[in-house]
């Protein structure tokens, strides 16, 4: 077993970071919001130990994190060695005693005993790990209590930590809370609190391998007025996968510039969040570097399509799904990314190239049909054909359709249901 | 023997004093309007069936990547799949309100080869906006219309119509060297 420890600065929210890391490993425990372990056995085909390292402080640099890391077989030499500045287990100082009493920090009420013990094993003239090994394990309990004697058996390799189900948190949620003596003015600082807080959202995601499809920016205003919330909640829609940090930042920076300009802000800011409402599955694809055009015109095509959809909402920009039924306002929907048509060939009578949402009554007398406020003679009735809807729709039972030529041209698509004339398309 | 006038017509006068513009732009060919389309122009369709005359167009171009672009979406893509149109790539957009600002970032995302849009009475500076914008990013505009627009900037004005399956093209107008 190779554990990789983490050693978090403090006041860091560690179940989130640690989440960046479930990607690499399942088998994560925390020490509160001080350390985190990855068992990282499992993954060393895809990554050597050092290469592991290199990544997860990239990783952890790209999130503004310093962090200590290290590699050992246990939990607690792990956090040990990241902790004190020595390359070996055997070297390190007998203060290293509380990592293997207590290594995820879970019965605080004992530590005063195990640091009492140190003290006395101090005064013995005990400095180091290796010289308290020299000690038989049977004076150990004796002289120094029960929790020592835990340590000491955890140093021989006996009782292991058991690995807990490490669960992700439900909703993903970043937030940061401005120094209130200089709270901004503007979104200018806020911008640049963006930024670090949508990566750390995207990694992870990344590390669940889902992505953000929707989230919420939140800004917290020092007050509410009677004219205003305390709160600004802008939705960001990020329609397309593939769509990197930097491109959901403009997005974001473009819509939060316009709900300002509309309704300017009152207060100072005192808190930004990002909540992430919606995700969908992250799916990965290897960059093409031979043909970089292609990239950056597929990058520019994922930005404009959640530049649209953040601008129109999720149903404003859209590719057409179509599939095979008799009702023409049945035969495609609203799609959201590409999907392989399975329609090779249609079986159903031709249809308008134009169809109006809602099915709009028009009168017909004496062969002229009066549409806009124009009335076509009609040449010809063609195509009559038999459709039956469902009963509880306005224009729901029978159908019987026609297509209508006129002397100008222009054809039109209606159907006749319950005495009356609907206008339903046009073969424009 | 009387002596005949002849009047020479503007290309050739053009012509003869080295003022002929070669357009040198690339064309997307198209059965039914052999001189086919330059890229970066703005053609405005017309006609009882303008929809469908696009739609040809598209099913001769199936790799091209198209934005059809509507206030409120009308059109059938069910019908323009029967047409032989290949959905694939062709992103719908429903601009209510913003449509304006929708074709404008469109045009200018330089993703499309083509962008479809109906005439919802546009005024003359949102045309000439978008003659622009298509002309920098080399796409079509392809503008259906009901009726021809007074307005001079289309680069080609085209009407169609079609009587018992015989399509009728005629160029209304064109501007610049189309």
């Amino acid at each position: 077993m190779r554990i990789v420890c983490i050693k978090l600065p403090k006041h860091s929210d560690a179940q989130s970071i640690a989440e960046i890391f479930y990607r690499a490993t399942p088998q994560i425990r925390l020490r509160h919001n001080e350390a985190i372990f990855l068992e990282v056995s499992k993954c060393q085909h895809l990554y050597s130990e050092s290469t592991f390292i290199k990544r997860a402080q990239i990783t952890l640099k790209r999130i503004g994190i310093t962090a200590e890391l290290s590699v050992a077989d246990d939990i607690s030499t792990a956090l040990s060695l990241a902790t004190f500045p020595v390359m070996n287990k055997d070297a390190l100082p007998v203060d290293a005693l509380i990592y293997y009493a207590d290594p995820l920090a879970q019965y605080p009420e004992q530590h005063g005993r195990i640091l009492k013990a140190i003290h006395l094993l101090k005064s013995l003239g005990i400095r180091t790990i290796a010289d308290f090994l020299t000690i038989p394990s049977y004076d150990i309990s004796p002289r120094f209590g029960p929790i020592v004697l835990l340590a000491y058996q955890r140093l021989l390799g006996q009782h292991e930590i058991p690995w807990n189900e490490f669960r992700p948190r439900e909703v993903v949620e970043e937030s940061h809370e401005f120094d209130l003596a200089y709270p901004p003015r503007d979104l200018e600082p806020v911008y640049f609190t963006l930024r670090p807080l949508l990566d750390r959202i995207y990694l992870r995601l990344r590390g669940r391998g889902q992505r953000v499809r929707q989230f919420n920016i939140i800004l917290q205003q020092e007050y509410a007025t009677r004219k205003s919330p305390q709160t600004y909640k802008v939705p960001i829609i990020i329609q397309l996968p593939f769509v990197s940090v930097k491109t959901i930042f403009q997005i974001a920076k473009e819509k939060l510039d316009a709900v300002v300009q509309r309704k300017p802000l009152e207060h100072p800011i005192i808190k930004i969040s990002l909540v992430v409402t919606e995700e969908a599955p992250y799916l990965t694809s290897q960059r093409d570097l031979f043909d970089q055009k292609k990239e950056e015109t597929s990058e520019s095509f994922f930005h404009l399509v959640s530049r649209l959809a953040t601008k129109l909402g999720s149903d404003g920009a859209f590719f057409a799904h179509v599939k095979e039924n008799y009702l023409p306002e049945r035969t495609w929907f609203r799609v959201p990314e590409k999907s392989i048509t399975t329609i090779q060939e249609s079986h159903i009578p031709e249809r308008p190239l134009r169809l109006l949402k809602e099915p709009r009554p028009v009168p017909i007398q004496d062969n002229y049909l009066f549409h806009n406020r124009m009335q076509y003679e009609i040449k010809e009735w063609k195509n009559p054909e038999v459709l039956l809807s469902n009963w509880w729709e306005i224009s729901g039972g029978e159908r019987v359709y026609y297509k209508l030529v006129t002397h100008t041209g222009d054809n039109f698509w209606v159907f006749k249901n319950k005495e009356q004339y609907y206008l339903h398309g046009i073969f424009e | 023997m009387a002596l005949q006038i002849v009047k020479p017509s503007i290309a050739e006068l053009r012509e003869l004093i080295g003022a002929t513009k070669h357009d040198d732009r690339p064309r997307h060919s198209f059965s039914l309007y052999p001189a086919g389309f330059t890229t970066g122009s703005f053609i405005e369709i017309t006609g009882s069936q303008r929809t469908e005359f696009t739609a040809l167009f598209l099913r001769e171009h199936p790799k091209l990547k198209i934005a059809w672009v509507e206030d409120s979406i009308t059109i059938n893509p069910y019908a323009l799949k029967q047409k032989g149109v290949c959905l694939d790539n062709i992103l719908f957009v429903e601009g209510k309100k913003d449509t304006v600002w929708c074709l404008s970032q469109v045009l200018s995302s330089g993703c499309f080869q083509a962008v479809i849009t109906e005439n919802s009475r546009f005024n003359e500076k949102d045309l000439r906006r978008f003659q622009l914008l298509s002309e920098k990013a080399q796409n079509h505009f392809f503008l259906l219309s009901a009726s021809p627009s007074a307005s001079w900037v289309p680069h080609l004005q085209l009407k169609v119509s079609k009587t018992a399956g015989e399509w009728d093209v005629q160029a209304l107008r064109k501007r610049g060297a189309l």
